[in-house]
């Protein structure tokens, strides 16, 4: 995708997210749509994130190779997802935080982790999973974009604006 | 009859009147003092806290999911110290549980059928209800469904287990509950057979008092009180137990005063929670709450009717109608108890057979002390810096801990026990009295620093010195792979970069230091001449770890060990290479967390939560992660780590029957006073130590006396477990090499091995004649 078309699709995406955020000051991704609660967040600024989460617990679920650690990792990932759309952060923290005892290669763990973060008004502390993340993402361009805005609001906030792309050692 | 002049007299009928009037004007205002006293008394007592709650220590909840295992002997007893009980039928209540064999067969696949508990959760309640789960033939969970043909769940949570109490000097244990949260049977049983009249009479029963008189005086010793549940509550209040008129009349003035003051509802809630009903060890039962807990593992709304009869029977007497202690009497005063509400009509003739028929469905009395007491200390002394100490006793906070039960009861088993089987198998440590051999266990998860469990050594009642956080000693050989970190990471933070492959000369040699020298010497006093980084490490060669330390830099290795979480304190000595320095296993831990948890250092989590009575959060602590090294270093490490446990000093585990992907490090300190091991899966890091707490020659290896302890625990802890193995992280690439030249492995090597390599060290060449022509071979990644 030539250069000119990824910053308008960044720009488009901060503007959504921006709208999200005057209308509700915590939880930006939260109520952009009504449905059921895992398709909330969906459709919020983790949409394809949340899509490939949702493959990938279908998918071990089928039948997969994951271990049944990875597995049920993924599930509280998932049942965390839920409990943001309610603004239910500190529980969907918790679980994320069980998520990681479980698995802790999960880059599913980490980008949602920095989102609860992010949501809970402390993104400062969101920035150590974005940077695991680094190298360990699918190649995916929606996906790709949608950390890279979770990059910036995590670190425009503290004024970094130098770290967009924090590396993983 | 002559009359006295002055008893005819005026005067003296005016002295008599005046001191009348003076005696009766001191009585009355002695007695609107004395009422004016009651009344603040009780107002003040009622409106103010009545009770000192005690803090309570609770474990992490149980995470349970498909795959893990659920019939094995630890998952049976965290039930049992739940107090979940086994039933022959469908579970019907809280806290009851069945194995149902699918096919009726012995083998065949199985189902549990358990009735969770509720309980509080901060933030969220958990209901009890009802699962039923499928296993496999292993006792694996293959899936789970709220109730038969119910909706199908994922995960559930089993209730945290509570450590200790926190009490204060009055070693009461209570929780507070409305009037409005107290079942009418049990209101019913308790107004019925300790105050049938409690909602007619004004804090005296006239009638009550004369009934019991008669009852005393034809049986001729006092048998019947006739005291009313206010009476009652004014005594446990603000009066002793003395047996004396005057006493009693203050008792029920008091009563009096306080059904004036405050309504019916009022003072039956107030009876109800401080009502005495029984002990556990040294600590008494108050309330009805604290008793349905105690006695049957349940709420009061979740009582039946024959469990609440037993509550309000016990209240007579509750040591000799102890359903724990003494059943039969229980089950007699039960009956009593039912006979009542049927004759005052409460209950009809059919509901009083069948609360009659009910067994007395008690749980097993679990001691909330005695486990995990050098955890409780650690929790004691870290809630300090907030919460005074005579806050955390009166207050009734619950305080959610990361120890993870099970673990801990493994932990203390593995500690207490191998440590005997040492002292049978090596009757040279058993000492003068007063100076056993000793132990310590710490066990984290590394991914997330949650403390799961920790040992601080093996006979809490006898010393109460935690090891795991406080005896300092040296690590010996535990300390090499930082110094492998230092040699073969891609941080390249020493002099020289070597692989796992380079090798390394084992030969005696100094080492000069600001003026001074040092020569390492080899445990045993063999050579071994030239060997590769891998082998110096999985051997645990001094000499050549040392010369690898004197290639790379001590300064860097210093440094390298303080970035992992060795204190600052560390010098940069030659022989810190070798461990030379003292630290605790809860800091060799950290450092262990470093390459277990990929490069990121967890800060060693304790106390996740400290919830007020209401429910709110007072005080929350998170995961709180920071990169360290590079997740490939880690792995680098991780790998190298592995072959210790497959080949070098570490196998013994295997041979005990220990088979999941691990990795660990033993460690032996200067003259064998000190053994280590520290080792990890890959989602549990346990750190042991085995002396004596004076320095004393334990004369045992690392892996003769540390390793056991550790092997233990993890083959107990681990057996629910699903297998899982190390990811290999981007960046890393496994190779088939030649054990002896580190060459790409071809046909013509005999001896080859899975060597971890960074991208950029992956080695180009292949081994044996005419290698070049052949492909290089490269592991799959697991």
């Amino acid at each position: 995708m030539p250069v000119v078309a990824r910053l308008v699709l960044v720009c488009s995406l901060l503007f959504v997210s921006a709208c999200t955020v005057a209308s509700l000051p915590r939880f930006p991704g939260a109520g952009a749509t009504a449905g059921r609660p895992g398709q909330e967040v969906k459709s919020g600024q983790l949409a394809r994130a949340g899509l490939l989460l949702d493959e990938a617990v279908a998918e071990a679920t089928a039948g997969g190779q994951l271990g049944a650690e990875r597995l049920a990792s993924l599930r509280f990932v998932v049942r965390a997802r839920d409990l943001m759309t309610r603004e239910q952060n500190e529980e969907a923290l918790d679980l994320l935080e069980r998520s990681m005892g479980l698995d802790g290669g999960s880059w599913y763990t980490w980008l949602y982790m920095a989102e609860a973060w992010r949501r809970g008004g402390d993104p400062a502390r969101g920035r150590v999973y974005l940077e695991k993340l680094d190298g360990r993402v699918p190649d995916d361009e929606r996906l790709a974009l949608e950390i890279e805005l979770l990059r910036r609001q995590v670190y425009l906030p503290a004024g970094l604006t130098g770290e967009f792309s924090g590396r993983d050692g | 009859m002559i009359r006295p002049r002055w008893l005819g007299s005026r005067r003296f009928f005016a002295y008599a009147l005046g001191l009348l009037l003076l005696g009766g004007l001191a009585g009355g205002l002695l007695a609107w003092h004395f009422y004016l006293q009651t009344d603040e008394l009780l107002t003040g007592h009622f409106a103010g806290q009545r009770w000192d709650f005690p803090s309570r220590i609770y474990s992490d909840q149980y995470a349970v999911y498909p795959g893990l295992g659920v019939d094995g002997e630890l998952f049976a007893w965290r039930l049992k110290r739940r107090g979940y009980v086994e039933v022959r039928g469908r579970p019907g209540a809280r806290g009851e549980y069945r194995y149902v064999a699918a096919g009726g067969e012995p083998g065949q696949p199985r189902r549990l059928e358990l009735f969770l508990r509720s309980f509080d959760f901060p933030g969220r309640r958990e209901a009890g209800r009802l699962l039923d789960i499928r296993l496999d033939a292993g006792g694996r969970i293959l899936g789970m469904h709220e109730g038969p043909g119910g909706e199908e769940i994922y995960s559930f949570f089993l209730e945290p287990v509570m450590l200790a109490g926190l009490h204060g000097e009055l070693r009461e244990d209570r929780r507070e509950m409305k009037i409005a949260e107290v079942p009418a049977p049990l209101v019913r049983a308790v107004v019925s057979v300790e105050d049938r009249r409690f909602f007619e009479h004004r804090g005296v029963d006239l009638r009550g008092l004369a009934r019991a008189f008669l009852v005393n005086l034809r049986s001729g010793r006092v048998r019947q009180g006739g005291s009313t549940l206010t009476q009652q509550l004014m005594k446990n209040f603000f009066l002793d137990s003395e047996r004396t008129l005057t006493r009693k009349a203050r008792e029920a003035v008091m009563a009096v005063m306080a059904e004036r003051r405050f309504s019916k509802l009022e003072i039956l809630e107030n009876y109800l929670n401080e009502i005495y009903l029984g002990q556990k060890g040294g600590v008494g039962v108050h309330g009805m709450w604290e008793a349905s807990a105690w006695y049957f593992g349940r709420e009061p709304r979740e009582l039946s009717l024959g469990q609440a009869a037993l509550l309000a029977g016990v209240i007579r007497a509750p040591n000799y109608y102890s359903p724990h202690r003494h059943p039969e009497r229980a089950i007699e005063r039960r009956n009593v108890v039912l006979r009542v509400l049927l004759d005052v009509g409460e209950i009809d003739h059919r509901t009083y057979r069948r609360a009659l028929a009910e067994p007395l469905g008690t749980v097993p009395p679990v001691a909330a002390t005695g486990s995990a007491s050098h955890f409780t200390d650690f929790v004691r002394n870290e809630l300090k810096e907030n919460f005074p100490a005579e806050v955390l006793k009166s207050e009734g906070y619950s305080i959610f801990t990361t120890l993870d039960a099970g673990f801990q009861h493994a932990a203390e088993r593995a500690v207490a026990e191998e440590l005997d089987r040492l002292e049978r198998d090596f009757p040279t440590l058993l000492r003068e009295q007063g100076d056993r051999i000793e132990g310590a266990l710490v066990v984290l998860n590394p991914r997330t620093g949650r403390i799961l469990a920790m040992v601080g050594g093996r006979d809490y009642g006898r010393t109460q010195f935690n090891r795991v956080l406080n005896a300092r000693r040296q690590t010996g050989s535990v300390f090499k792979p930082v110094v492998m970190l230092a040699a073969v990471g891609s941080e390249e933070v020493g002099r020289v970069h070597l692989l796992p492959t380079s090798r390394v000369t084992d030969e005696p040699f100094t080492w000069d230091y600001d003026g001074k020298q040092w020569s390492p010497a080899n445990y045993s006093d063999k050579l071994y001449g030239e060997v590769t980084v891998r082998e110096a490490l999985e051997r645990s060669i001094n000499t050549a770890t040392a010369r690898i330390a004197r290639d790379v830099g001590i300064e860097e290795i210093r440094d390298l060990a303080v970035r992992l979480g060795v204190d600052e304190a560390l010098q940069p000595w030659p022989a810190i290479s070798l461990g030379a320095y003292e630290i605790s296993p809860f800091d060799v831990a950290r450092v262990y967390s470093v390459f277990a948890g990929g490069g990121m250092k967890a800060e060693p989590l304790g106390v996740a939560k400290v919830v007020d009575r209401t429910g709110k959060v007072i005080e929350g602590n998170r995961l709180e992660l920071e990169r360290v090294i590079p997740a490939v270093d880690a792995y680098l490490v991780t790998h190298l780590l592995e072959g210790v446990m497959e080949r070098g000093t570490g196998r013994r585990a295997r041979t005990a029957g220990f088979t999941r992907p691990a990795a660990g490090k033993t460690g032996t300190s200067n003259d064998y006073n000190d053994a280590w091991f520290a080792g990890y899966t890959p989602g549990l890091l346990a750190v042991t130590w085995v002396g004596f707490d004076k320095a004393g020659h334990v004369g045992l290896s690392g892996s003769t006396a540390a390793l056991p302890v550790w092997t233990r625990f993890m083959k107990e802890a681990l057996e629910d477990r699903p297998p899982s193995a190390f990811q290999v992280p981007a960046g890393v690439e496994l190779v088939e090499v030649d054990a002896r030249s580190g060459l790409l492995a071809t046909v013509a090597c005999n001896d080859t091995i899975t060597e971890a390599f960074l991208e950029d060290d992956v080695p180009t060449q292949h081994c044996g004649a005419l290698s070049h022509l052949l492909p290089r071979q490269t592991d799959p990644r697991h």
